[in-house]
């Protein structure tokens, strides 16, 4: 843009602007200064410290490596498919929460208490607790027959991830100006409606980065129905270490899981940056 | 009160509002108090009156907004106070603009305009838009209809609300301090419209601060205070001739300013 500048720029100006680049060279020396130094710092503390050969050959064998890599890649496909099974189940009962909790009818009291009860509840319990009950507890009613690990992990992740997204939504939905509800009923739409065409299309604009980072956090917390005997890349990682009594294929997992993350973590990051970029225009601050 | 010939004014038609004996409370705290006046077909009829005198209410109880505690409000021949009556079939009967963040903001112009005729009246896509066309055209925003609100302008953000709300024409337009969220360069092109609607023959029932225009726009003048009508009458009764001390008073003190 700065070739169809027609005007003369000042010298006060181009003396500031000569200061501003001066100022940013300065800063970005700094820290590829400061970062070099940290890594060689933390590469030597390493290389001094008496067990370091040991946990190096425990944690980062490359032999180990090899080994457990295809079957922990094996594992995570079933990872991937719990994650997308969830993914659906958690949108579904997380915002029927939400809308439950939001309405104000004397007919869906009952049901408002039960979303109520729920969230906190489950909000409270930790998620390992949550994955013994449905593993254990469902197969011990002895009802339903033999029902896949993977099924029960997947039920249990749904079960405690949908309380989180049903306040983060219920935030959203709440957080659109009250004028925007009374221009749309004001039109002739229904309750339903004006739900449906107004205020969740513009809450979830709103609540998008905290949604998604609420599903990068699933992501890794899937690798959990490894506890219940279900074998993903978690549990695929500890038969490897199992038989061969090093650590190394936990790393495997860990990188499949950070590999896996990196895109929507990074997709979120853009999208949370245009939105602010959006909401703050004109500010310098 | 002397002999009112504002009441059969052979400009007007028959009676689209009637508001009678309307009472509105919050609590302990009486809004709106017995409150009774009517709107005729092609009149148009500004509510003024200072902040906190129920104005807002009143715009409220009659679009339903807000449930009245008393009373009735007629539109046409229906008692939109009755609790078995349809009351969103009511409320697409009435359009409304309101102060501000009036149009959906995750919506382009055109989807703003057409919402209630897609959604609430079930017309074709095409049909729709072929008539928000036609509405956005003659305001000369049929270029911006692809854009998003946050595009707009104060200005041109009311004008499209008020598009949005000739849609379905509406029997009564309400008009909520429509300008008193916008700078006061762009307060002009609002008013101006709202000037060719009037002229047009559109019955219109506004709340406003803009005194002048009021007095030169509107047919009938409303002054409400402490939740009751003060003043009821042509703007030259209510305005350039009011006896009421505390009416003079009320639009003395905005000429000072």
């Amino acid at each position: 843009m700065a070739e169809q500048l027609t005007y003369e720029v000042s010298e006060i100006e181009q003396e500031r602007a000569e200061f501003r680049r001066m100022e940013n060279l300065c800063s970005h020396l700094t820290s590829v200064v400061s970062s070099l130094l940290f890594v060689v710092l933390v590469v030597v503390v390493l290389k001094n410290s008496p067990g370091w050969p040991r946990v190096k050959e425990s944690f980062f064998s490359p032999e180990y490596f090899a080994q457990a890599w295809p079957k922990v890649l094996e594992g995570l496909w079933l990872n991937i498919r719990v994650l997308g099974v969830a993914l659906v189940g958690v949108a579904i009962l997380g915002t029927s929460l939400a809308l439950v909790r939001m309405t104000t009818s004397a007919v869906m009291f009952p049901l408002r208490v039960v979303a109520r009860f729920y969230t906190t509840i489950m909000r409270g319990i930790p998620m390992i607790v949550v994955l013994y009950l449905i593993g254990f507890g469902i197969p011990g009613l002895g009802l339903f027959g033999r029902i896949d690990k993977a099924v029960l992990g997947t039920i249990a992740v749904v079960m405690s991830y949908s309380a989180y997204i049903a306040e983060v939504l219920r935030a959203g939905f709440q957080d659109v100006h009250p004028s925007q509800r009374a221009s749309a009923r004001s039109l002739g739409l229904t309750q339903t409606q004006t739900m449906r065409l107004v205020i969740i299309p513009q809450g979830l604009r709103k609540i998008a980065p905290a949604l998604m980072n609420d599903f990068i956090a699933m992501q890794k917390d899937v690798g959990l129905i490894s506890t219940l005997g279900a074998v993903d890349a978690v549990r695929a990682a500890q038969i490897v270490v199992a038989k061969t009594y090093n650590f190394t294929p936990y790393i495997v997992a860990s990188i499949v899981f950070i590999l896996m993350s990196v895109p929507f973590i990074l997709l979120n990051d853009w999208y949370s940056e245009r939105l602010r970029k959006r909401e703050q225009t004109g500010g310098m601050v | 009160m002397a002999e009112y010939t504002l009441d059969n004014d052979p400009r007007f038609g028959k009676k689209v509002l009637r508001v009678e004996n309307v009472l509105k409370r919050f609590g302990d705290n009486v809004v709106l108090d017995h409150v009774s006046f009517d709107v005729r077909q092609h009149e148009t009829v500004a509510l003024l009156g200072p902040s906190g005198s129920g104005k807002s209410t009143m715009m409220k109880c009659i679009n339903l907004l807000e449930q009245v505690n008393d009373g009735q409000i007629w539109l046409g021949d229906t008692d939109i106070t009755d609790p078995r009556i349809n009351q969103d079939k009511a409320r697409s009967r009435i359009g409304v603009v309101f102060q501000q963040f009036n149009l959906f903001s995750h919506m382009t112009v055109l989807n703003n305009v057409t919402l209630a005729a897609r959604k609430v009246h079930k017309w074709p896509r095409e049909k729709a838009e072929e008539k928000a066309m036609g509405l956005l055209r003659r305001i000369g925003m049929d270029q911006k209809a692809k854009e998003y609100p946050d595009r707009l302008s104060g200005g041109q953000q009311q004008r499209v609300a008020i598009c949005r709300a000739l849609m379905m024409e509406p029997e009564l337009l309400l008009l909520d301090e429509i300008t008193s969220a916008l700078d006061p360069l762009l307060v002009g092109e609002v008013l101006e419209m709202v000037g060719e609607l009037k002229d047009q023959g559109a019955t219109i029932l506004m709340a406003t601060h803009e005194m002048s225009f009021a007095h030169d726009a509107a047919d009938r003048i409303i002054l409400l205070r402490r939740g009751t009508i003060a003043e009821n009458g042509s703007p030259d009764e209510v305005m350039d001739h009011p006896t009421d001390p505390e009416t003079q008073e009320f639009f003395a003190a905005y000429n000072r300013v």
